[in-house]
């Protein structure tokens, strides 16, 4: 192992790597400036949340697909291959008909019931759909709570990858210092790791300006933009990640041998420099006199005080080709010492093979991962969870005819097929470039980029390469700052506030409130929970279990009623939150309870979808005018 | 027959065509979902005394139950959204006061 691993995974950034990233960002907002002014003269509303209704299908595929691919295909589900292997291919694998289910399901309904009912948000199709306020409330009311867990997560993620990016550079640093001299003792601000600080507030003025500055239109050029990068991000990670480990046939024998690490308790010793202060950053290599090799689970300040007493929480490498490598390569000059008993992997622990079977290992649960159940809940999951999010069905509002619609679907397809596959192949070879990771595999991603192309002799790529998650996140975040502004300015106050509003008045609405959204996730991401993926599944399963089901029977099931619509959201929204209420109280920390290893997203819609459909028959006939207007005879 | 009565009737069929082809997506999903289903419960269980079967570099049961439904999914959606999807308009009103983005 080189020293390059070693500076990457203390979070060592480059400055090339750095001005090729700015480079990139320069770009973004360009492009989102030219399109602030192609929108200007036009009618506000529509060009800020719809971009015209006028998109073709580059626009449309890329940004159809930049904002599905969000930060959790790119630091999430990369950190889930890491930790549990192989059988994420299983678990992901429903995204090969994505783009049929997510896009030809609803796509040719949405846009016309949309153009019909005039509405450019999906409470308010539903309300115009059903004629009906409290459908429309309702709606809003839900998007809004969901979409703000999907915000935090993704605020989280942009910060991450830039502590990574800005890693040790000089400027950085400084501010680092002083930001953390100002703020240490606030109350909630404080308690942020003041280098993540820092680079949430820098995520959030650049995504929120440009989101505010050019609408609906710059987040789709921006997303043209941003796919790219991903798509070109993705390849040539793969590229590099295969040919430092020998190709995938290599990687996978040698994966096949690995065994999950174990969790423990260590003092240390400082050895020569006893005496003197040191400080050890999270990650940190660390090994025994008996020959045990470990990574520091915390930031360690090493005292006089602390030294050779006090006991820290380290992951300590099982794999016997592993324990090799990082012994030839030298650890740190603190000794570690081991104490008291250790924790193993739950499923999987001291078994060979493992990482290449399914249902996979797990540090908690028994059964693994993925057990059956759960990978076949999965398969439904992205599909319809998928089909179900307002952010994406809005989008479908948006394309211009159904040829744009056709060749979409087919560059959507292709698109993730060279997203997903790819991504398994990279992060299942991970292991073999970075053991140890899960000190902090939500960074996998970026620090296998420093890695690769600093052993490439090509740091500066690594500007690109990080952009890719990066530019994944921004495309996600852009639409959901969108979505949530369209919400409270459309759909709360036009609707039930104030309905004659002057164009000049609901742009400065629609624009602060991007801003005041931007600032309360800022705030409320200081302190995120640790697994960004089960925060995005949180959010976008809720968001699916509350709106595919009354979606898509509005759309072609003439019979529904509003009433019935209202309690299926709330209804599918309310089970999905309480299944991860009760996984909170049960495993005390946030995420889903599986009953019969089952998604809870799956018995929400179903709860959702049984409710719609009981309430629908047992109520009045709808109306026959809005029966006609959107369904024809 | 009146303009009202012939939007009526084109978004009628319009309408009944997109049903249409949400049944087949909604069938090929379920395809899909068996296939990879059943080959990857049953080929990715772990057998301590057997080495790993590799195709392509890969663990066997993901490239029989991931990597092939995938490409062959693909080509169903080539098929799907290029022969079987049919054109539609999207806009009945068109001449109707209804457009993108009126603030009512």
């Amino acid at each position: 192992m080189n020293t390059a691993l070693l500076a990457a995974t203390t979070g060592a950034g480059s400055s090339s790597a750095l001005i090729a990233f700015l480079g990139y960002m320069v770009a973004v907002f360009v492009i989102a400036f030219l399109a602030g002014r192609v929108g200007k003269g036009k009618s506000f509303v529509g060009e800020y949340y719809l971009g015209g209704r006028n998109f073709g299908m580059w626009a449309f595929a890329l940004t159809y697909a930049a904002t599905l691919a969000s930060g959790g295909s790119f630091m999430g589900f990369p950190a889930l291959i890491y930790t549990h292997g192989w059988s994420l291919a299983w678990w992901i694998c429903g995204y090969m008909v994505v783009p049929l289910v997510a896009l030809s399901l609803l796509a040719k309904r949405i846009n016309q019931v949309g153009r019909i009912a005039g509405a450019i948000t999906i409470p308010e199709l539903l309300r115009k759909r059903f004629n009906s306020n409290q459908v429309g409330n309702t709606a809003t009311i839900l998007v809004l709570f969901f979409m703000f867990f999907y915000l935090l997560a993704q605020f989280k993620a942009g910060a991450k990858i830039m502590t990574t990016l800005f890693g040790n550079v000089p400027a950085y640093e400084k501010l680092v210092g002083a930001v953390d001299g100002l703020t240490g003792d606030w109350f909630w601000i404080g308690s942020a790791d003041p280098d993540y600080l820092v680079c949430l507030i820098f995520f959030a003025i650049a995504v929120v300006a440009y989101t505010a500055y050019g609408g609906f239109r710059a987040v789709v050029w921006t997303d043209v933009l941003q796919g790219m990068v991903m798509l070109i991000g993705v390849l040539i990670l793969l590229a590099l990640t295969l040919s430092q480990v020998g190709g995938l046939e290599s990687a996978t024998q040698r994966l096949a041998k690995q065994t999950p690490p174990e969790f423990g308790k260590a003092i240390l010793e400082t050895g020569n420099a006893k005496g003197l202060d040191r400080e050890l950053p999270k990650g940190a290599w660390l090994g025994s006199a008996d020959g045990e090799i470990m990574r520091l689970m915390e930031k360690v300040a090493l005292g006089p005080e602390e030294d050779g007493k006090k006991e820290y929480d380290v992951l300590i490498i099982t794999s016997a080709e592993e324990k090799k490598e990082w012994k030839d390569n030298g650890q740190s000059d603190v000794k570690a010492r081991i104490v008291g008993p250790r924790t193993r992997y739950a499923a999987g622990a001291g078994q060979e093979g493992v990482y290449v079977t399914a249902p996979g290992p797990h540090p908690k649960k028994e059964g693994g991962f993925l057990p059956v159940m759960l990978a076949l809940s999965f398969f439904a999951f992205w599909n319809f969870s998928g089909a179900g999010q307002p952010s994406y069905m809005v989008r479908q509002m948006a394309f211009r005819d159904t040829v744009v619609l056709k060749r979409s679907i087919l560059f959507v397809a292709i698109f993730f097929t060279l997203i997903y596959l790819p991504l398994i192949l990279i992060f299942t070879s991970a292991r073999l470039l970075m053991p140890g990771m899960e000190v902090d595999a939500d960074r996998i991603m970026p620090e296998l980029a420093s890695v690769v192309t600093s052993n490439a002799g090509v740091a500066w790529l690594a500007g690109i390469l990080v952009a890719a998650p990066f530019a994944a996140i921004m495309s996600s975040v852009d639409s959901f700052l969108l979505l949530v502004s369209s919400g409270v300015v459309r759909d709360i106050y036009q609707q039930n506030v104030k309905r004659e509003v002057p164009e000049k008045t609901i742009a400065r609405l629609s624009r602060w409130t991007t801003i005041c959204v931007g600032i309360l996730a800022v705030v409320f991401a200081l302190n995120p929970p640790p697994f960004l993926q089960t925060l995005i599944v949180f959010a976008s399963g809720g968001l699916g279990a509350s709106f595919l089901a009354p979606v898509v029977l509005a759309l072609y099931w003439k019979r529904m009623t509003a009433p019935a619509a209202v309690a299926g959201m709330i209804v599918g929204g309310v089970v999905m939150l309480s299944f991860y209420l009760i996984g909170w109280a049960i495993d005390d920390e946030f995420g889903a309870y599986l009953w019969l290893s089952i998604h809870p997203f799956i018995w929400a819609s179903l709860a959702n979808l049984v409710v719609v459909v009981l309430l629908s028959r047992a109520g009045r006939d709808p109306d026959q005018e809005l029966v006609e207007q959107y369904f024809g005879t | 027959m009146n303009r009202n009565e012939d939007r009526n009737r084109k978004l009628g069929d319009s309408f009944r065509q997109s049903r249409r082809e949400m049944f087949v997506i909604v069938g090929a999903w379920l395809v899909f979902l068996i296939w990879t289903g059943l080959v990857c419960a049953f080929g990715s269980g772990l057998d301590p005394d057997e080495p790993v079967k590799t195709l392509l570099g890969m663990p066997r049961w993901v490239f029989l139950g991931v990597v092939l439904p995938w490409i062959a999914a693909c080509c169903f959606t080539l098929w799907f959204s290029m022969f079987y999807m049919k054109d539609t308009d999207l806009d009945p009103d068109q001449d109707g006061d209804h457009s993108a983005g009126d603030t009512r």
